[in-house]
């Protein structure tokens, strides 16, 4: 079973909200500093799924990643816990790319790879939440997507997925080669481990700019956008504190039921 | 000057980070803690230690992480030393307590591989069994009711007066006999390291030699010592009657034991270095607190005096990371070289690193009282629980007093070779 993960690196999401800045004139998110970046976790919920799949049936783990500047003990992670290889599509060209041109230079990238069963993707990435560069892939390599997996399953050459809903979940089969996006409700990766940072460290990603996966600049990255940011803000959220009283605990809770139903909270 | 770690050490130091973030259950710790201090048999001991925690730490690689790889260890290749004092710091700041199990194996494992006068046979029998279970603990015991600290730097003038538990050679068993008044991590180990005399008039420099001895030996009775708090392992007392272990429980070479505990205190840093994560930890705590609390009217951040002890807390902080680092630093140089790394010179190094932080951190609570106010005290704070922890291990390795001492004279001597 030959599978590929897509992981992107991100500014760690778990940093406080207040340290996040924004450049307004570029419309871009000014990572944390005192953070590092962290792989996108729904992504690495997406490498769990390839390793359980490579533990139980063999095959290898190739990893793929887009961007700029990608830090080494970061982007190697899937590799120190168990994942085979890495692709980097790194280069200036690739940054500032939108959902489409992100999504085409993978699927440039999957194709130049070659053989391929499964392709993983996390549902969204952490930064923007989009959720389209999966979908994107399968549509551009023209192979069958589905979408939030919590478990993959592979049954006569097949892949069974248990796809989280609103309220319960499905089980669908697909023929391969497909992609498949993961969500959290998979469960928690793996740790890392020594042994694999080890080997991890020793190992050399491959790298790639847009020629080599026979990518025109002008479609990579900002070149190859198909949308444009308008605006991006971070909304401001006030809180006020008013304090009901009344002379007996009978009369401050009529007051507060009052003041709730001035503000709408209550319907009634 | 180079500060910066390699990608490897980036890598560990977000394993540390990342199993702390998942598997750092504070309740369960200070229930573990509490119940450990109560006991008052190793069997209680026992059955509060996180072996679970022990077999997680194992998997990810991180228990073994002093071990060389060709015993089955993790330990780099290179710069050992700085990695357990990077690693050490980043468990400490984001889990605590799980410091503790860590730490006897990752200082006193590291010893051994590092110490000449211990074979290759010797290592593979200690280092096998350590990676083959991960539940095994192991624990070490020198200091006795006639002298702590006089085993340690020595005073050799004290002859035969000093170590009085003995060893001596019976067929092809040695036979141990004698008290212990500390044994760290005694409470829940299955091997103590231990020091004894094994020639009767020698000065203690000369006449100490170090041996294995399973906890469940005939003679042994192990008593835990009432501290106010307490390692997760247990501290005990230890009494030996007759007891007989084999040839093959000796580590180095008769007589030649005060050579491993040179090179205990040689892996020593990282044993200061993950209190020092934790003492990072309350620092950002407490600036958060000084941000909220008004006092005068406003956060009490802004009154000089306030800020004024943020600001030497900062200062202490960063120059015992930096003399604990660098430490360990100069030590990894000479052992990258193929040198042992303790002389004269590398005793300035540890002592330094060990006594310049048990001040700091005195200091560093005291300030730390004055900015929390009466709420210092509360068991919701961190700070009453760091204060029990420090000053607990005020005496661990050597008295401050004689690490200044051996600092001093060792600081000299680097000098004067230039």
């Amino acid at each position: 079973m030959n599978m590929i993960v897509c992981c992107k690196q991100i500014p760690d999401p778990e940093a406080p909200p207040a340290s996040f800045k924004i450049d307004s004139s570029t419309h871009n998110v000014i990572p944390p500093p005192g953070f590092p970046p962290v792989i996108s976790p729904f992504d690495l919920n997406a490498v769990e799924a390839a390793l359980r799949i490579k533990n139980k049936s063999g095959g290898t783990v190739i990893i793929l990643s887009l961007g700029n500047k990608l830090l080494p003990e970061i982007i190697k992670k899937p590799l120190s816990m168990g994942a085979d290889e890495l692709v980097l599509l790194e280069d200036e060209a690739f940054e500032g790319g939108d959902s489409w041109s992100t999504a085409h230079a993978l699927a440039k990238a999957i194709k130049t790879i070659g053989a391929y069963d499964i392709i993983f993707c996390g549902r969204q990435a952490a930064d923007w939440d989009a959720g389209q560069v999966g979908s994107g892939i399968a549509e551009l390599l023209e192979i069958p997507s589905i979408t939030l997996a919590k478990e993959v399953d592979i049954v006569d050459g097949k892949a069974q997925v248990g796809r989280v809903l609103d309220d319960w979940y499905e089980v669908v089969e697909t023929t391969l080669p497909a992609l498949i996006t993961v969500s959290n409700e998979l469960g928690e990766p793996r740790y890392p481990t020594m042994k694999g940072i080890m080997e991890a460290t020793k190992k050399q990603p491959t790298r790639w700019k847009p020629a080599d996966i026979g990518l025109e600049a002008i479609k990579a990255g900002a070149s190859g956008r198909c949308t444009r940011v308008l605006k991006l803000f971070q909304p401001i959220r006030e809180a006020h504190c008013e304090i009901v009283s009344g002379e007996s605990p009978d009369e401050v809770g009529a007051n507060l039921a009052t003041r709730l139903r001035e503000e709408k909270v209550f319907k009634f | 000057m180079d500060f910066s770690f390699t990608e490897e050490q980036k890598q560990i130091k977000a394993l540390a980070k990342e199993f702390c973030q998942r598997e750092a259950d504070q309740e369960r710790f200070e229930e573990i803690g509490a119940k450990t201090c109560a006991a008052r048999t190793v069997e209680e001991q026992r059955a509060v230690f996180p072996y679970d925690l022990l077999e997680k730490l194992h998997q990810v690689g991180l228990r073994q992480l002093s071990i060389p790889q060709k015993y089955g260890g993790t330990a780099p290749e290179t710069d050992v030393n700085l990695t357990l004092t990077m690693a050490a710091e980043e468990v400490g700041y984001w889990g605590g307590a799980i410091v503790d199990p860590l730490m006897i194996p990752w200082l006193f494992l590291r010893g051994i591989a590092a110490n000449r006068y211990v074979t290759e046979e010797q290592r593979q029998w200690i280092f096998s069994k350590f990676i083959e279970n991960p539940r095994l603990v192991i624990a070490t015991s020198v200091g006795e009711p006639a002298g702590g600290t006089d085993i340690h730097l020595p005073y050799d003038e004290g002859g035969s007066s000093i170590l009085q538990v003995t060893a001596h050679k019976d067929g092809n068993e040695w036979v141990i006999n004698g008290d212990k008044t500390f044994c760290s991590n005694g409470g829940t180990a299955d091997f103590i390291m231990l020091a004894a005399r094994t020639d009767k008039e020698a000065p203690v420099s000369q006449a100490m030699t170090f041996f294995w001895i399973p906890t469940n030996a005939p003679g042994i009775t192990l008593t835990p010592n009432k501290f106010l708090t307490m390692e997760f392992g247990g501290n005990c007392q230890t009494h030996y009657d007759n007891v007989r272990v084999p040839e093959s429980n000796l580590t180095g070479e008769v007589n030649k034991g005060f050579s491993i505990i040179e090179s205990f205190f040689e892996a020593h840093l990282p044993g200061v270095s993950g209190s020092l994560g934790v003492m990072q930890r309350i620092y950002e705590h407490m600036r958060e607190y000084a941000k909220q609390r008004i006092g005068g009217g406003k956060p009490i951040i802004e009154h000089t005096s306030v800020a004024a002890k943020m600001g030497e807390m900062a200062v202490k902080l960063e120059a015992v990371r930096n003399l604990l680092y660098r430490g360990a630093w100069e030590i990894d140089q000479v052992h990258n070289a193929g040198g042992r790394a303790l002389g004269e010179s590398n005793w300035f190094w540890f002592t330094a690193g060990y006594a310049f932080f048990k001040q700091v951190s005195f200091r560093f609570c005291e300030m730390a009282t004055d900015i929390y106010g009466g709420m210092s005290a509360s068991v919701d704070l961190p700070l009453g629980e760091f204060l029990k922890h420090i000053f607990y291990i005020r005496a661990a390795g050597l008295t401050v007093d004689v690490e200044l001492i051996r600092a001093c004279r060792d600081y000299d001597t680097r000098y004067q070779k230039g």
